[in-house]
């Protein structure tokens, strides 16, 4: 029988999927059993089956912990991880360059402004404490999306006008962010570690919320592997071969942002994770949408896992802001690759 | 394509709906108050329904009118038993017409009752001809509610929780019965550890009725730490001689006179008189007290007069520990005596910053501090031995730091990223947290998620702001004398300050920074800021008063304003004082501004920069300080330093 | 000429011009009327930017005509979905994208797009199809390479069986053979004529007069956004007509069934140069 091309890559997908999730379960557990309480293995897992069997022991603090702190935290990571891994895949294709991220229309810098308006100018809504910041923080990034969209349709719509005008209103939105800084700098600390990205405030309600828009997104843009296999072409060929491309773009990069935007709000900016994961996927296995997207997703999760296991046990009990730590490690290894790859792609 | 987007949208659906599910079922549970009718099962066991609030109330018994009021709900009242008479606006009303009587306590009218047509009817369980009318007022639908006879005081915790319940007053009710109880506790911890003397409470002279055991009499005594002399009976025995207080000679008598002609003086001369009455120790030792009129129904009527009832037992049998001399007899002036005397110390429930309602703690409810003003509050409410957690910047007082390099006190972690499972791993009975500080507020969510208890102060912009914080957590720990001294000990030194500058002219422009940096960046306070607040109560103007918050200016704006002091202030003293000064005698702009030029510039180090920046309970000596800097001729100083360090204070 | 079944493609006086209503311009085709059967391939031929590529846009659907119409496989293409239009009609570009890092038989692949049926995957059929095309124009041994790494001849060889793979009944090729050397020229366009004799109308343009010579059934010649010539090259192909079209000087030989094109020398053009031929992109005002 001959060699399918499709039965090779379900194979990698498959590979891809199982040894992904033998590594995420293995994090995970990791992930639970480490933090500033000082809680043995034996007892996290302990607590772990307790709960599970008994439901939660309000009196036992391990329980406690576990159930409302960790467990949380480590599924908000795999959500983001997800989220942005995911983002980045599909930006990366509809930008038709690999060395884009999903925050490349501006959405990093509008959510920063939405926070630094909730927590600096003090801007809140209905006075609620808990959620108006990452609220806010979803619709500025949301919001600069859409200006940097008008402004990228109305110059053409080509996606080196998305990129542009994504650079233009993000150095806008900054300056913003910048001059609310300025002016309430005596309260800076309060914004400036939701700009470093961090999970330590992960609640079930805040990491529901993620991972339910985030799989949904995802799903949605699993669902159009194929077309983003399209896409690459170019606008006219994938247009003759069928596709609505006036329709699909745009459509795509509202995902897209909303996407980046829901992992940006509850935890902060976290670069790289958008930009590198794909890659190391496609390293992995190739740039078949349709085993590169869930090779991302699988990626994304475990990178973003093990950052903020490192996050919470390298400096105990301080906690290094988990943005900070990816980018620190990411910039290099982004050069690397910007030098081996940077040739084979022409924007 | 078609079908792909037939997928999506079916997922997005799902979710979106999954969420709404999960949204309306988490926000079902947290109980409908607005709920259509009400139940409950009152003392008979039977189910007491009322669609809406009551318009109007009737009640059998005195113990159970006086609950009425206690309630706020009096107004609803239209019908009484005649000997009910506390508090006086209920004679008052009786008098006007507006509340009619329904019989005797022992004797109640169901005619009457039913002729007042009201939509509750209060029965106590303990009479049984008011027990008989049940039957007949449900036969004309009427809706009776049984109330406890009150024989214990977790009855009349019960009693207060029906009707709170049943009359849409849940929140008098709890927070009547959270005062009782703290009341209460506050009293047993008090007396806690002392020896037991033996009291007697007599409720007849003649012939003598006591209360055994079984009696809420006798439980008063156990929870004011006193020992029933007739605690092997039980009930109230009615038929004792006076040899048998001879024979068991209490340490204490307490006389209540019901229905007593006589006066309460007249009752206590005719026992000195008596020559068998005066050979008992408790006459001889002055330890005889008599309650008549009103007085006495603090033990009398199950009420929520309980509470003094307890309070005025534990005074009598425990002076010594609460410090005061008990009058020998109480009439209807008790209240008043009381109110001079009362025991304010005890916890109570709070409603903090945020609006939230934290229930009474105090005792020994350990603590967790988040900043290092709250910790320098806790040490000043004398609550210290409570503190188990701080954020690693606390230093004041020195002891802190004593304790947490000894380990008896943990970090956990910076003032604005304090780590949640640190805090979690001290399980803290409350955690004290900055309303005005973005990583406290965000701990809300997990803190709400574990059940551990918190409190939002009040963000600091003000000195009124750090006063209303050591009411805050004295009132929620029990420690309200504690911080009503701390605030006045902070406002009569502030009161002093103002005083001694009152009459300068006032006109003395102070530029207040608190980042000075030699390459030209300089922070001031602005107005809104407590710093600003400092300012003018030393007497003195803020020269960068016109903006808000905390802000850097430029070199025009300095020499625009002219400042005649300058305030520097510097908590790790860093600056180079020398450099500084040389920097400002030589540049240009500064050789030029007022403050230069008469040398009154100041540095603010260590603990001198931390009374100006820290909005803790020292601020009322930053604004001393700075008068001093301001005028120190008023102060009697004759010379001041460049520099100020921890040893201000020789200054004040 | 012949019965309308067999016409897979008929345009019906198209007109089409780039500007907009607020910025008219010349129109860039005015009055197209064409008619083409089954199994003919199809040169087109004319000066550039004379609108031989808009031409092929409107036949696919890539833009829209403001008159005419045009009809493939006897369906109105306005009327059809793009979906479907990719069903009947196939392009193949000038060159690969050059940002394309799929291998090659990903490349080819995605010339079943339109077909694939299953969400993700690509079925036995649409495999079995995609195998046959490479092993037709011999690239099955560069099927894992990428594209870039290829040379120009095989660039061109996998860009015909991207196109085949699509079994469309109308093929367009824009310039099919522009940077090939000789070798790789008649190739393309012997495939393009294999291709015909199996019932695919070709449409094909190019500069290269001596190959449509050779190969086409029918020429078309465009100027000025209208048909100059339109028939069989032998009637086409003449010193006046490409003196029209190209001012160009050149002498025709017919020898053995063959016509062969030799450019002897440029002249000025006869009419003004007050006409701007070329589409205009921002709108100039005009006529």
């Amino acid at each position: 029988m001959e060699d399918s091309k499709v039965g090779r890559a379900k194979a990698k997908l498959a590979l891809i999927m199982g040894l992904g999730s033998v590594s995420l379960v293995l994090l995970f557990i990791l992930s639970i059993s480490s933090g500033a309480m000082d809680i043995p293995f034996k007892d996290a897992m302990d607590a772990v089956w307790s709960i599970i069997v008994n439901g939660v022991n309000e009196n036992d603090k391990f329980e406690l912990a576990i159930y409302y702190l960790r467990i949380p935290r480590a599924l908000g990571a795999i959500a983001v991880g997800i989220g942005l891994a995911t983002a980045g895949a599909v930006m990366q294709a509809l930008i038709r360059n690999p060395l884009v991220d999903p925050y490349i229309t501006g959405v990093s810098s509008g959510a920063a402004v939405g926070a630094t308006m909730a927590t600096l100018a003090g801007i809140t809504l209905f006075g609620d404490p808990i959620y108006s910041l990452p609220i806010m923080a979803f619709v500025g990034a949301i919001g600069a999306f859409f200006v940097t969209m008008l402004l990228a349709e109305a110059a053409g719509g080509r996606p080196i006008a998305y990129v542009l005008g994504g650079t233009i209103i993000g150095i806008a939105l900054s300056s913003v962010t910048t001059l609310i800084m300025y002016n309430n700098s005596d309260k800076l600390h309060g914004v400036l570690f939701w700009l470093f990205g961090s999970f330590s405030s992960m609640s079930w309600t805040k990491c529901l919320i993620v991972l339910a828009v985030v799989i949904t997104l995802a799903l949605i843009m699993l669902l159009y592997a194929k077309e983003l296999n399209v896409v690459l072409l170019g606008d006219e060929q994938a247009r003759q071969l069928g596709m609505n491309v006036k329709r699909f773009k745009p459509i795509m990069f509202v995902l897209v942002a909303a996407l980046a935007s829901v992992s940006v709000a509850f935890t902060g900016v976290i670069g790289f994770v958008g930009l590198i994961v794909p890659h190391l996927a496609r390293m992995m296995v190739g740039g078949d949408h349709r085993v590169l997207i869930p090779a991302s997703i699988m990626v994304g999760a475990n990178v973003l896992l093990l950052a903020d296991i490192v996050c919470k046990t390298a400096a105990e009990p301080a906690e290094l802001p988990v943005g900070a730590i990816i980018a620190v490690i990411g910039a290099p290894f982004f050069g690397y690759l910007m030098i081996k790859l940077g040739k084979e792609y022409v924007m | 394509m078609d079908k792909k987007i037939i997928i999506a949208i079916l997922l997005v659906l799902i979710v979106v709906s999954a969420g709404t599910w999960v949204v309306l079922f988490n926000n079902g549970d947290d109980g409908d108050v607005e709920e259509a009718a009400r139940w409950v099962i009152d003392a008979e066991g039977r189910n007491v329904t009322l669609a809406s609030a009551p318009v109007s109330i009737v009640s059998c018994a005195p113990s159970l009118t006086e609950l009425v009021y206690s309630l706020g709900i009096d107004e609803l009242l239209v019908g009484v038993t005649d000997f009910c008479d506390f508090p006086a606006d209920v004679g008052a009303r009786k008098g006007n017409g507006s509340l009619v009587s329904v019989g005797g306590y022992f004797t109640p009218s169901l005619e009457a009752i039913i002729e007042t047509n009201a939509t509750l009817v209060l029965i106590d369980q303990g009479v049984s001809a008011q027990m008989a009318l049940v039957e007949n007022l449900e036969l004309v639908n009427m809706t009776v509610i049984v109330m406890y006879k009150g024989a214990t005081i977790e009855e009349v915790y019960k009693n207060i929780g029906l009707l709170g319940k049943i009359c849409w007053a849940d929140t008098a009710a709890n927070g009547l019965i959270s005062n009782m109880r703290g009341t209460i506790q506050t009293v047993t911890d008090a007396v806690d550890g002392e020896e037991k003397p033996s009291v007697t409470f007599c409720c007849w002279l003649s012939p003598i009725c006591v209360a055994g055991n079984d009696t809420y009499v006798n439980e008063m005594m156990v929870l004011t730490g006193g020992e029933n002399t007739y605690g092997d009976l039980s009930g109230w025995p009615y038929d004792l001689a006076i040899d048998s207080l001879m024979e068991r000679d209490p340490d204490f008598i307490i006389i209540t006179g019901m229905m007593m002609l006589s006066s309460g003086e007249a009752v206590l001369q005719s026992i000195r008189n008596d020559t068998l009455w005066s050979s008992l120790r408790a006459v001889q030792n002055d330890h005889v007290y008599v309650f008549v009129n009103q007085a006495e129904n603090v033990f009398n009527r199950p009420s929520a007069r309980m509470a003094e009832g307890v309070q005025m037992m534990a005074m009598i049998l425990h002076s010594d520990v609460f410090n005061v001399t008990v009058p020998n007899v109480f009439s209807n002036d008790y209240a008043d005596w009381l109110a001079n005397h009362e025991i304010t110390d005890f916890p109570v429930d709070v409603q903090d910053s945020m609006g939230r309602t934290v229930e009474a703690l105090g005792g020994t409810t350990t603590l967790v501090s988040l900043e290092p003003s709250i910790t320098e509050l806790v040490y000043s409410l004398e609550l210290d031995a409570n503190l188990v957690g701080v954020s690693s910047n606390c230093n004041f007082p020195g002891n802190v730091t004593e304790r947490v390099s000894a380990g008896t006190l943990h970090t956990i972690g910076k003032y604005n990223k304090p780590n949640i499972e640190s805090i979690a791993n001290l399980t803290p009975g409350l955690v004290l947290l900055d309303g005005g500080v973005t990583g406290h507020v965000a701990l809300i969510d997990q803190l709400d998620d574990l059940g551990i208890e918190y409190l939002v102060l009040y963000p600091s912009v003000s000195i009124a702001s750090i006063y209303n914080n050591l009411e805050l957590v004295g009132d929620l720990m029990g420690k309200q004398s504690a911080a009503q001294e701390k605030i006045g000990t902070m406002a009569s030194t502030i009161s002093e300050v103002t005083e001694t500058v009152a009459g300068s002219d006032g006109d003395i422009d102070v530029m207040f920074s608190i980042y000075f940096s030699l390459d030209g960046t300089i922070w001031v306070a602005g107005n809104d800021t407590f710093t600003d607040n400092t300012i003018s109560l030393a007497g003195g103007v803020n020269a960068f008063g016109a903006q808000a918050g905390y802000y850097t200016v430029s070199p025009d704006s300095i020499l625009d304003a002219n400042p005649d002091v300058l305030i520097i202030t510097d908590s790790m003293a860093a600056i180079n004082v020398t450099a500084l000064w040389n920097y400002l005698e030589s540049d240009p702009i500064w050789s030029n501004i007022n403050a230069v030029k008469n040398g009154s510039v100041y540095v603010m180090t260590l603990e001198a920069s931390n009374i100006f920046n820290r909005p803790s309970v020292r601020v009322a000596d930053s604004v001393n300080l700075l008068a001093v800097t301001l005028f120190p001729e008023l102060f009697g100083i004759t010379s001041l330093p460049l520099v100020f360090d921890s040893d201000y204070a020789e200054y004040l | 000429m012949s019965c309308d079944e067999e016409l897979t493609v008929r345009v019906d006086n198209l007109s089409f011009s780039y500007g907009t209503k607020r910025n008219p311009c010349t129109k860039t085709l005015k009055g197209i009327t064409i008619n083409a059967r089954k199994g003919q391939l199809i040169g087109i031929m004319g000066p550039n930017g004379c609108g031989k590529t808009t031409f092929m846009r409107c036949i696919n659907k890539v833009l829209k005509p403001q008159e005419g119409a045009v009809y493939i496989d006897g369906k109105d293409v306005d009327r059809l979905k793009m979906m479907e239009v990719a069903k009947i009609c196939a392009n193949i570009p000038a060159d690969v994208p050059d940002d394309f890092h799929l291998s090659v038989e990903e490349f080819v692949a995605l010339g079943r797009y339109p077909f694939v049926t299953g969400i993700w995957w690509e079925g036995e059929k649409d495999e079995r199809l995609v195998r046959e095309a490479m092993d037709t124009y011999h690239v099955t041994h560069l099927k894992d390479r990428k594209l870039a790494e290829l040379s120009s001849g095989e660039k061109a060889r996998v860009l015909l069986a991207k196109g085949a793979v699509q079994q469309p009944k109308i093929l367009l090729a824009d310039e099919p053979s522009a940077h090939l050397d000789l070798k790789f020229k008649l190739q393309v366009m012997q495939a393009l004529k294999d291709l015909s004799r199996q019932g695919v109308t070709v449409i094909t343009a190019s500069h290269d007069i001596n190959l449509i010579a050779k190969y086409a059934d029918l020429v078309i010649v465009i100027s000025d956004g209208g048909i100059l010539s339109y028939g069989p090259p032998s009637e086409v192909i003449n010193e006046e007509v490409i003196r029209a079209v190209y001012d160009v000087e050149v002498t025709v030989i017919r020898d053995r069934g063959e016509i062969f094109v030799i450019p002897m020398k440029p002249v000025d053009p006869e009419k003004g140069d007050d006409e701007d031929t070329r589409p205009c992109e921002k709108g100039i005002v005009a006529d």
